[in-house]
């Protein structure tokens, strides 16, 4: 029996080794957060320029849109394309747009 | 003499130096064992890289004469695998597979998340649960009885990473290397298997729904100073976990720096590849009749098995409170992944949470707990190692 009285203070020990070295690491971690605070905002203005467009360049029946937010969204999207396929906004529709995940990271082409 | 008589004595002698006289019933099981180890790794694809290896090694062990792990003895030299498993025994190898595995990993997820970290602390409950059922044992099987050491390297197995295992057990029961890394590595392959009855059956349907919010995109100078720091501070709190965990972080040093690409490729590639080989075929190696033909090894297999269920349970649990603690943010599915076995228990997290929610993609959350479960089993290898170690 004195054995597993050892082994239960070993287990309290362990965990609470572990459990207070990854806690010191995830206030630390905070900390990265609150430097890195100012750059991943601008990184945050960045992405919301990054959205995937399907575009369906022909005349054809408006798609009610929602939102006004979206419809803003949808504007500023048309006009984008409009203005690299060098034509007017009115002869494109916005069908669809949907916003990139973390889906396409690199983390999908890591093989191990 | 005779032509005859002396062609007899010719064979005979020869006879008595093939490996078939000194074969016994114990090789030949083992033999066996190493055949079905091979089975597994190639037909079933069960971790091959490295059971492979190691039921090669099984197998070299095991053939009687060939001396392949045979001591320097009579100013002989020794075996070619002895000599290779000086590697593991003196903590070589398992650090520079940590290398290539730290070049390898993008701590990102952890670093954009770090509440995400405590649940790689939690899932190491495993570990301690499996050392304590390894110490009860005898209480209810009185014909196995584990020391405190050899307890300790059987609780590991639940850290559910191979290297950290190796390591720990190579220091402090070095006889129970094979059937150990034998179970560590198969219960690895077996993840996607042993993790989603227990996921299932102690979440709720609501919880297994829970989308996350996306995480925070991670600059480059966090993701460099991430490995400095983790390394200053766990060498500092726990000495004994430094060379696992240093080598970890020196290899992640060398990926996030940008500057040593040739450095990267070398440690993930060539090099955790040589070592690969090397330590997979001597740990096998150890195996021999009497190390694993033992009532132990039944008991070892078992225990691994509770571990790694006990670990991915406390994950989950822990992903329960951390989803009432934070208003039901936090898909507790992600707990599982931090008992390591990276990248596997965090692709288990993901496909889990897709059957109930085809839209939920939780892989980057579960990375998370699941690179901060390497560094979890291995700051609980160094508090083993310092509490039993020598």
């Amino acid at each position: 029996m004195g054995e597993i009285i050892h082994g239960l203070i070993v287990t309290v020990i362990g965990m609470g080794i572990t459990f207070l070295v990854l806690i010191i690491l995830s206030y630390v971690l905070d900390l990265f957060r609150i430097l890195a605070e100012g750059p991943s905002k601008k990184e945050d203005d960045l992405a919301e320029h990054v959205e995937e467009i399907n575009p369906i360049i022909e005349d054809s029946n408006v798609e009610d849109t929602s939102s006004g937010d979206d419809l803003e969204l949808v504007a500023a999207i048309t006009a984008a394309i409009a203005a690299s396929m060098d034509t007017t906004a009115d002869r494109l529709v916005v069908r669809s747009f949907r916003r990139i995940g973390t889906k396409t990271s690199k983390w999908n082409n890591l093989l191990y | 003499m005779s032509f005859i008589n002396i062609l007899m004595e010719t064979l005979k002698d020869l006879m008595v130096t093939s490996g078939f006289a000194g074969l016994t019933f114990s090789h030949v099981l083992m033999i066996g064992i190493s055949l079905i180890l091979m089975y597994l790794a190639i037909e079933k694809e069960y971790e091959p890289l490295l059971l492979l290896p190691i039921s090669f090694g099984m197998l070299l062990t095991n053939l009687p004469l060939a001396g392949l792990m045979a001591e320097p003895a009579n100013g002989e030299v020794g075996g070619i695998l002895y000599y290779l498993y000086q590697g593991v025994k003196l903590g070589i190898f398992p650090p520079l597979i940590f290398l290539g595995v730290g070049a390898m990993t993008d701590f990102g997820p952890l670093i954009a998340n770090p509440r995400s970290i405590l649940l790689g602390a939690a899932a190491q409950f495993g570990i301690f649960f499996a050392f304590l059922g390894a110490l009860g044992l005898k209480y209810i099987v009185p014909f196995i009885n584990f020391t405190g050491a050899e307890a300790a390297s059987i609780g590991i197995i639940g850290g559910a990473d191979g290297p950290t295992a190796i390591y720990l057990t190579s220091k402090l029961a070095p006889h129970l290397l094979g059937p150990i890394a034998v179970a560590a590595y198969s219960y690895m392959a077996l993840v996607p298997i042993i993790q989603p009855p227990i996921m299932r059956a102690l979440t709720t349907k609501e919880e297994r729904m829970v989308k996350m919010e996306q995480l925070r995109p991670v600059s480059k100078t966090e993701k460099i100073l991430f490995p400095i720091i983790v390394t200053i501070l766990v060498s500092l709190i726990l000495p004994s976990a430094a060379p696992l965990v240093g080598m970890l972080m020196l290899g992640n040093l060398f990926r996030e720096s940008g500057v040593v690409g040739k450095l990267v490729d070398t440690a993930s590639n060539a090099l955790m590849y040589i070592i690969t080989i090397f330590l997979g075929t001597t740990v096998g190696a150890t195996a021999s009749a009497e190390n694993f033909l033992n009532p132990k090894t039944l008991g070892i297999i078992a225990l691994g098995l509770v571990a790694f269920s006990i670990g991915t349970a406390a994950g989950v649990l822990f992903g329960k409170i951390m989803y009432k603690t934070s208003g039901g943010k936090v898909n507790p599915l992600i707990g599982s992944a931090g008992v390591s076995a990276v990248p596997m228990a965090a692709r288990v997290s993901q496909k889990v949470g897709k059957e109930e929610n085809p839209t939920n993609f939780l892989l980057m959350h579960a990375m998370g707990p699941n690179v901060a479960g390497v560094i979890g089993s291995a700051v609980a290898a160094g508090v083993l190692l310092s509490i039993f170690g020598s």
